[in-house]
Protein backbone atom coordinates (compact mmCIF):
# COMPACT_ATOMS: atom_id res chain seq x y z
CA UNK A 1 0.00 0.00 0.00
CA UNK A 2 3.21 2.41 0.85
CA UNK A 3 4.34 1.74 -2.41
CA UNK A 4 1.06 2.94 -3.90
CA UNK A 5 0.47 5.93 -2.06
CA UNK A 6 4.33 7.19 -3.32
CA UNK A 7 4.33 6.22 -6.51
CA UNK A 8 0.57 7.94 -6.48
CA UNK A 9 2.17 10.62 -4.85
CA UNK A 10 5.25 11.00 -7.70
CA UNK A 11 2.71 11.11 -10.41
CA UNK A 12 0.24 13.93 -9.08
CA UNK A 13 3.61 16.13 -8.02
CA UNK A 14 5.24 15.17 -11.82
CA UNK A 15 2.17 16.62 -13.78
CA UNK A 16 1.56 19.38 -11.03
CA UNK A 17 5.45 20.45 -12.26
CA UNK A 18 5.10 20.07 -15.59
CA UNK A 19 1.84 22.28 -14.78
CA UNK A 20 4.11 24.63 -13.16
CA UNK A 21 6.82 25.26 -15.76
CA UNK A 22 4.43 25.49 -18.08
CA UNK A 23 3.00 28.27 -16.29
CA UNK A 24 5.67 30.07 -16.41
CA UNK A 25 6.26 30.75 -19.81
CA UNK A 26 4.47 33.52 -21.51
CA UNK A 27 2.06 31.58 -23.61
CA UNK A 28 -0.58 34.57 -24.02
CA UNK A 29 2.00 36.94 -24.94
CA UNK A 30 3.63 34.77 -27.67
CA UNK A 31 0.32 34.12 -29.11
CA UNK A 32 -0.73 37.72 -28.83
CA UNK A 33 -3.70 36.71 -26.84
CA UNK A 34 -3.22 40.07 -24.49
CA UNK A 35 -2.96 42.62 -27.11
CA UNK A 36 -5.92 40.74 -28.84
CA UNK A 37 -8.00 41.12 -26.01
CA UNK A 38 -7.00 44.32 -24.66
CA UNK A 39 -8.10 45.31 -28.73
CA UNK A 40 -11.65 44.04 -28.88
CA UNK A 41 -12.14 45.36 -25.19
CA UNK A 42 -11.41 49.16 -26.94
CA UNK A 43 -13.42 48.36 -30.15
CA UNK A 44 -16.23 47.23 -28.04
CA UNK A 45 -15.67 50.70 -25.64
CA UNK A 46 -14.68 53.15 -28.36
CA UNK A 47 -18.24 51.67 -30.20
CA UNK A 48 -20.11 52.12 -27.04
CA UNK A 49 -19.23 55.47 -26.04
CA UNK A 50 -19.89 56.78 -29.85
CA UNK A 51 -22.97 55.96 -29.34
CA UNK A 52 -23.50 57.66 -25.84
CA UNK A 53 -21.76 60.65 -27.72
CA UNK A 54 -24.35 60.73 -30.48
CA UNK A 55 -27.47 60.21 -27.76
CA UNK A 56 -26.75 62.22 -24.65
CA UNK A 57 -24.90 65.41 -24.32
CA UNK A 58 -21.59 65.84 -22.97
CA UNK A 59 -20.92 68.01 -19.63
CA UNK A 60 -19.60 71.48 -20.73
CA UNK A 61 -18.31 72.21 -16.82
CA UNK A 62 -15.24 72.37 -17.40
CA UNK A 63 -14.61 72.75 -13.31
CA UNK A 64 -16.04 69.66 -12.78
CA UNK A 65 -14.29 67.66 -15.66
CA UNK A 66 -11.29 69.18 -14.14
CA UNK A 67 -12.23 67.80 -10.23
CA UNK A 68 -12.90 64.39 -11.91
CA UNK A 69 -9.49 64.02 -14.14
CA UNK A 70 -7.43 65.22 -11.06
CA UNK A 71 -9.23 62.65 -8.68
CA UNK A 72 -8.93 59.94 -11.28
CA UNK A 73 -5.74 61.01 -12.30
CA UNK A 74 -4.29 60.59 -8.17
CA UNK A 75 -5.91 57.20 -8.34
CA UNK A 76 -4.35 55.55 -11.49
CA UNK A 77 -0.45 57.22 -10.61
CA UNK A 78 -0.40 56.56 -6.36
CA UNK A 79 -1.53 52.74 -8.03
CA UNK A 80 0.73 52.48 -10.46
CA UNK A 81 -1.99 52.01 -13.28
CA UNK A 82 -0.66 54.10 -16.19
CA UNK A 83 -0.47 51.30 -18.08
CA UNK A 84 -4.40 50.93 -17.65
CA UNK A 85 -6.66 52.61 -20.39
CA UNK A 86 -9.14 54.88 -17.98
CA UNK A 87 -10.82 57.53 -19.92
CA UNK A 88 -13.35 59.54 -17.38
CA UNK A 89 -16.34 61.31 -19.53
CA UNK A 90 -19.12 63.50 -17.34
CA UNK A 91 -22.33 63.65 -19.33
CA UNK A 92 -25.59 66.27 -18.25
CA UNK A 93 -27.95 63.17 -17.05
CA UNK A 94 -30.59 63.87 -13.95
CA UNK A 95 -30.20 60.45 -12.57
CA UNK A 96 -27.69 59.86 -10.09
CA UNK A 97 -25.10 56.92 -11.99
CA UNK A 98 -21.67 56.41 -13.06
CA UNK A 99 -20.90 53.31 -14.89
CA UNK A 100 -17.79 51.88 -16.73
CA UNK A 101 -17.66 50.35 -19.95
CA UNK A 102 -15.05 48.02 -21.63
CA UNK A 103 -12.05 49.75 -22.59
CA UNK A 104 -11.39 51.89 -19.92
CA UNK A 105 -14.60 54.41 -20.53
CA UNK A 106 -15.30 55.87 -17.12
CA UNK A 107 -18.82 57.51 -17.09
CA UNK A 108 -19.97 59.83 -14.41
CA UNK A 109 -23.53 61.75 -14.56
CA UNK A 110 -23.80 64.87 -13.78
CA UNK A 111 -26.70 64.22 -11.07
CA UNK A 112 -24.20 61.78 -9.32
CA UNK A 113 -21.30 64.92 -9.14
CA UNK A 114 -24.26 67.35 -8.07
CA UNK A 115 -25.40 64.40 -5.06
CA UNK A 116 -22.36 64.22 -3.31
CA UNK A 117 -21.07 66.19 -0.08
CA UNK A 118 -17.41 65.97 -0.96
CA UNK A 119 -14.87 65.08 -3.19
CA UNK A 120 -13.79 61.55 -1.39
CA UNK A 121 -17.29 60.17 -1.65
CA UNK A 122 -16.86 61.62 -5.45
CA UNK A 123 -13.17 59.41 -5.75
CA UNK A 124 -15.02 56.82 -3.80
CA UNK A 125 -18.04 56.32 -6.94
CA UNK A 126 -14.72 56.95 -8.79
CA UNK A 127 -12.46 54.18 -7.39
CA UNK A 128 -15.26 51.55 -7.33
CA UNK A 129 -15.79 52.01 -11.27
CA UNK A 130 -12.02 51.71 -11.50
CA UNK A 131 -12.21 48.75 -10.43
CA UNK A 132 -14.76 47.47 -12.37
CA UNK A 133 -12.00 48.18 -14.73
CA UNK A 134 -9.05 47.35 -13.48
CA UNK A 135 -10.20 43.72 -12.04
CA UNK A 136 -11.87 42.48 -15.94
CA UNK A 137 -15.69 43.07 -14.44
CA UNK A 138 -16.87 44.19 -17.70
CA UNK A 139 -15.92 41.40 -19.57
CA UNK A 140 -16.75 39.23 -17.48
CA UNK A 141 -19.86 40.18 -17.00
CA UNK A 142 -20.62 41.14 -20.70
CA UNK A 143 -19.30 37.03 -21.84
CA UNK A 144 -21.99 36.22 -18.85
CA UNK A 145 -24.56 37.88 -20.41
CA UNK A 146 -24.15 38.03 -24.24
CA UNK A 147 -21.91 35.01 -24.44
CA UNK A 148 -18.75 34.77 -27.18
CA UNK A 149 -21.21 37.16 -29.44
CA UNK A 150 -20.41 40.20 -27.55
CA UNK A 151 -16.73 39.75 -29.16
CA UNK A 152 -18.64 40.24 -32.38
CA UNK A 153 -22.02 41.86 -32.18
CA UNK A 154 -20.92 44.91 -30.12
CA UNK A 155 -18.44 46.59 -32.36
CA UNK A 156 -20.99 46.42 -35.39
CA UNK A 157 -23.10 48.81 -33.35
CA UNK A 158 -26.71 49.11 -33.79
CA UNK A 159 -28.92 47.26 -31.60
CA UNK A 160 -26.61 45.12 -30.25
CA UNK A 161 -24.16 47.59 -29.11
CA UNK A 162 -27.57 49.95 -27.66
CA UNK A 163 -28.77 46.81 -25.72
CA UNK A 164 -25.21 46.77 -23.88
CA UNK A 165 -24.95 50.32 -23.26
CA UNK A 166 -28.34 49.64 -21.55
CA UNK A 167 -27.31 47.09 -19.91
CA UNK A 168 -23.81 48.11 -18.66
CA UNK A 169 -25.45 51.63 -16.94
CA UNK A 170 -28.54 49.77 -15.52
CA UNK A 171 -27.71 46.60 -13.65
CA UNK A 172 -24.19 45.48 -14.41
CA UNK A 173 -22.93 43.71 -11.53
CA UNK A 174 -23.40 40.99 -9.63
CA UNK A 175 -23.05 41.10 -5.90
CA UNK A 176 -19.52 39.62 -5.60
CA UNK A 177 -18.34 41.78 -8.20
CA UNK A 178 -19.56 44.78 -6.75
CA UNK A 179 -18.05 43.62 -2.94
CA UNK A 180 -15.22 42.85 -5.14
CA UNK A 181 -15.16 46.33 -6.18
CA UNK A 182 -15.61 47.82 -3.29
CA UNK A 183 -13.13 46.76 -2.11
CA UNK A 184 -10.57 47.48 -4.20
CA UNK A 185 -11.95 50.97 -4.17
CA UNK A 186 -10.98 51.36 -0.67
CA UNK A 187 -7.29 49.96 -1.50
CA UNK A 188 -7.39 52.38 -4.36
CA UNK A 189 -8.28 55.37 -2.45
CA UNK A 190 -5.83 54.10 0.69
CA UNK A 191 -2.83 54.24 -1.92
CA UNK A 192 -4.01 57.59 -2.98
CA UNK A 193 -4.31 59.03 0.20
CA UNK A 194 -7.77 59.41 -0.33
CA UNK A 195 -10.24 58.74 2.84
CA UNK A 196 -11.80 55.38 1.95
CA UNK A 197 -15.02 56.25 4.26
CA UNK A 198 -16.18 58.76 1.46
CA UNK A 199 -17.20 55.85 -0.58
CA UNK A 200 -19.33 54.40 2.37
CA UNK A 201 -20.65 58.04 2.95
CA UNK A 202 -21.71 58.20 -0.31
CA UNK A 203 -23.54 55.31 -0.11
CA UNK A 204 -25.30 55.71 3.05
CA UNK A 205 -26.44 59.24 1.26
CA UNK A 206 -27.95 57.68 -1.41
CA UNK A 207 -29.50 54.54 0.75
CA UNK A 208 -31.64 57.81 3.14
CA UNK A 209 -32.73 59.47 -0.64
CA UNK A 210 -36.61 59.32 -1.36
CA UNK A 211 -36.12 59.85 -4.91
CA UNK A 212 -36.36 57.35 -7.15
CA UNK A 213 -34.92 59.20 -10.11
CA UNK A 214 -31.72 59.00 -7.21
CA UNK A 215 -31.55 55.57 -6.86
CA UNK A 216 -30.18 53.99 -10.03
CA UNK A 217 -26.47 53.93 -8.78
CA UNK A 218 -27.55 52.22 -5.78
CA UNK A 219 -30.40 50.55 -6.42
CA UNK A 220 -28.79 48.40 -9.02
CA UNK A 221 -26.28 46.99 -6.16
CA UNK A 222 -25.97 45.00 -3.07
CA UNK A 223 -28.17 46.30 -0.48
CA UNK A 224 -25.89 50.11 0.73
CA UNK A 225 -25.95 49.69 4.03
CA UNK A 226 -24.61 46.12 4.06
CA UNK A 227 -21.73 47.71 1.83
CA UNK A 228 -20.89 50.39 3.82
CA UNK A 229 -20.19 47.97 7.10
CA UNK A 230 -18.09 46.24 5.18
CA UNK A 231 -16.20 48.98 3.65
CA UNK A 232 -15.79 50.47 6.91
CA UNK A 233 -14.58 46.97 8.41
CA UNK A 234 -12.09 46.59 5.29
CA UNK A 235 -11.02 50.40 6.60
CA UNK A 236 -10.20 49.56 10.19
CA UNK A 237 -7.88 47.17 8.79
CA UNK A 238 -5.62 49.31 7.58
CA UNK A 239 -2.61 50.90 8.15
CA UNK A 240 -3.46 54.41 10.03
CA UNK A 241 -2.45 57.09 7.44
CA UNK A 242 -3.20 61.11 6.95
CA UNK A 243 -5.30 61.11 3.78
CA UNK A 244 -5.19 64.01 2.05
CA UNK A 245 -8.20 66.81 1.76
CA UNK A 246 -9.47 66.94 -1.45
CA UNK A 247 -10.94 70.31 -1.06
CA UNK A 248 -10.43 73.18 -3.67
CA UNK B 1 3.55 -13.02 -16.51
CA UNK B 2 0.00 -12.12 -14.83
CA UNK B 3 -1.70 -15.32 -14.46
CA UNK B 4 0.29 -17.45 -16.62
CA UNK B 5 0.72 -17.54 -20.65
CA UNK B 6 -2.52 -15.81 -21.98
CA UNK B 7 -4.02 -18.08 -24.97
CA UNK B 8 -4.49 -15.99 -28.63
CA UNK B 9 -8.07 -15.13 -27.57
CA UNK B 10 -7.38 -14.13 -23.86
CA UNK B 11 -4.33 -11.81 -25.79
CA UNK B 12 -7.02 -9.94 -28.20
CA UNK B 13 -9.61 -9.31 -25.05
CA UNK B 14 -7.03 -7.95 -23.18
CA UNK B 15 -5.56 -6.13 -26.10
CA UNK B 16 -8.71 -4.66 -27.07
CA UNK B 17 -9.41 -3.24 -23.81
CA UNK B 18 -6.42 -0.37 -24.60
CA UNK B 19 -7.75 -0.62 -27.64
CA UNK B 20 -11.34 0.63 -26.45
CA UNK B 21 -10.34 3.90 -24.36
CA UNK B 22 -8.16 4.72 -28.22
CA UNK B 23 -10.90 4.44 -30.07
CA UNK B 24 -12.72 6.53 -27.99
CA UNK B 25 -10.23 9.26 -27.50
CA UNK B 26 -11.51 10.92 -30.32
CA UNK B 27 -14.73 11.40 -28.75
CA UNK B 28 -13.56 11.35 -25.50
CA UNK B 29 -11.26 14.91 -25.43
CA UNK B 30 -14.50 17.33 -25.94
CA UNK B 31 -16.91 15.23 -23.74
CA UNK B 32 -14.20 13.76 -21.34
CA UNK B 33 -16.63 10.93 -19.55
CA UNK B 34 -17.02 9.16 -23.19
CA UNK B 35 -13.54 7.66 -22.71
CA UNK B 36 -13.90 6.05 -19.31
CA UNK B 37 -17.82 4.93 -20.21
CA UNK B 38 -16.08 3.06 -23.23
CA UNK B 39 -13.66 1.53 -20.62
CA UNK B 40 -16.03 0.77 -18.10
CA UNK B 41 -18.51 -1.41 -20.27
CA UNK B 42 -15.59 -3.09 -21.54
CA UNK B 43 -14.57 -4.03 -18.20
CA UNK B 44 -18.46 -5.02 -17.24
CA UNK B 45 -18.30 -7.52 -20.00
CA UNK B 46 -14.86 -8.77 -19.09
CA UNK B 47 -15.59 -9.18 -15.84
CA UNK B 48 -15.78 -13.21 -15.98
CA UNK B 49 -13.13 -13.38 -17.48
CA UNK B 50 -9.41 -14.51 -16.85
CA UNK B 51 -7.39 -13.12 -14.71
CA UNK B 52 -5.00 -11.53 -17.35
CA UNK B 53 -8.16 -10.46 -19.30
CA UNK B 54 -9.86 -8.93 -16.35
CA UNK B 55 -6.28 -7.03 -14.76
CA UNK B 56 -5.58 -5.33 -18.07
CA UNK B 57 -9.18 -3.78 -18.11
CA UNK B 58 -8.53 -2.83 -14.86
CA UNK B 59 -5.24 -1.12 -15.74
CA UNK B 60 -6.86 0.50 -18.74
CA UNK B 61 -9.95 1.66 -16.88
CA UNK B 62 -8.04 3.12 -14.26
CA UNK B 63 -5.66 5.13 -16.78
CA UNK B 64 -8.67 6.70 -18.15
CA UNK B 65 -10.40 7.67 -14.90
CA UNK B 66 -6.78 10.04 -14.37
CA UNK B 67 -7.44 11.61 -17.71
CA UNK B 68 -11.28 11.85 -17.07
CA UNK B 69 -10.68 13.82 -13.90
CA UNK B 70 -7.78 15.98 -16.00
CA UNK B 71 -10.10 16.43 -18.99
CA UNK B 72 -13.25 17.59 -17.32
CA UNK B 73 -11.14 20.46 -15.75
CA UNK B 74 -9.85 21.48 -19.19
CA UNK B 75 -13.89 20.74 -20.50
CA UNK B 76 -15.28 23.40 -17.91
CA UNK B 77 -12.09 25.89 -17.76
CA UNK B 78 -12.74 26.30 -21.70
CA UNK B 79 -16.86 26.39 -20.90
CA UNK B 80 -16.21 29.78 -18.49
CA UNK B 81 -13.73 31.23 -20.82
CA UNK B 82 -15.80 30.93 -23.50
CA UNK B 83 -19.74 31.06 -22.82
CA UNK B 84 -20.06 32.51 -19.26
CA UNK B 85 -17.08 34.90 -19.22
CA UNK B 86 -16.19 33.57 -15.43
CA UNK B 87 -12.82 33.04 -16.69
CA UNK B 88 -10.51 34.46 -19.28
CA UNK B 89 -8.22 33.15 -21.38
CA UNK B 90 -4.46 33.69 -19.12
CA UNK B 91 -1.25 32.32 -18.83
CA UNK B 92 -2.78 29.66 -16.42
CA UNK B 93 -5.45 28.29 -18.58
CA UNK B 94 -3.47 28.12 -21.45
CA UNK B 95 -0.49 26.29 -19.66
CA UNK B 96 -3.21 23.82 -18.10
CA UNK B 97 -4.70 22.86 -21.73
CA UNK B 98 -1.16 22.28 -22.83
CA UNK B 99 0.05 20.09 -20.41
CA UNK B 100 -3.21 18.04 -20.79
CA UNK B 101 -2.69 17.96 -24.28
CA UNK B 102 0.88 16.56 -23.15
CA UNK B 103 -0.33 14.10 -20.74
CA UNK B 104 -3.50 12.85 -22.82
CA UNK B 105 -0.37 12.23 -25.65
CA UNK B 106 1.51 10.25 -23.24
CA UNK B 107 -1.52 8.34 -22.59
CA UNK B 108 -2.48 7.35 -25.80
CA UNK B 109 1.36 6.35 -26.91
CA UNK B 110 0.93 4.18 -23.83
CA UNK B 111 -2.18 2.66 -24.64
CA UNK B 112 -1.25 2.04 -27.83
CA UNK B 113 1.91 0.56 -26.99
CA UNK B 114 0.33 -1.69 -24.53
CA UNK B 115 -2.40 -2.81 -26.47
CA UNK B 116 0.44 -3.64 -29.23
CA UNK B 117 2.50 -5.89 -26.72
CA UNK B 118 -0.47 -7.79 -24.51
CA UNK B 119 -1.71 -8.86 -28.08
CA UNK B 120 1.78 -10.51 -28.46
CA UNK B 121 1.09 -11.75 -24.65
CA UNK B 122 3.94 -9.77 -23.47
CA UNK B 123 2.75 -7.64 -20.07
CA UNK B 124 2.84 -4.34 -19.68
CA UNK B 125 2.71 -2.47 -16.69
CA UNK B 126 2.19 1.37 -15.81
CA UNK B 127 3.59 2.97 -13.42
CA UNK B 128 1.51 3.54 -10.33
CA UNK B 129 -1.71 2.09 -12.05
CA UNK B 130 -0.42 -1.70 -12.26
CA UNK B 131 0.40 -1.62 -8.36
CA UNK B 132 -3.45 -0.16 -8.00
CA UNK B 133 -4.87 -2.86 -10.63
CA UNK B 134 -2.71 -5.62 -8.63
CA UNK B 135 -5.08 -4.66 -5.33
CA UNK B 136 -8.54 -4.82 -7.13
CA UNK B 137 -7.89 -7.83 -9.18
CA UNK B 138 -7.57 -10.72 -7.94
CA UNK B 139 -7.30 -14.35 -8.52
Amino acid sequence: MNKIVFRGLILVLSIFAVYQGLKEIPWTKWFGIDNKYVKIDKEVGDRLWELIEKTEKISSDTNTMRIVDSIVNQLIVCNNLKQTRIIPHVIENIQVNAFALPGGHLVVHSALIEKVNSQEQLAGVLAHEISHITEGHISKKLMKEFGIAILTGATGGGEGARQILSFLSSRAYDRNLESDADMHAVDLMHNAQIDPLGLSEFMEIMAESDLPTELDWISTHPSSEERAIEIKKRVSELPEIVYVDLKI
Amino acid sequence: MIGGKPNISECERASNSYIMSIVAIAVGLPIPIINLVATFIFFLAQRKATYFVRWHSVQALLSQMSLLILNSKAWYWTYDVVFTGESAINNEYVAYLIAVVLINLVEFFATLYAASKVRKGIDIRFWFFSDLTDTFVKK
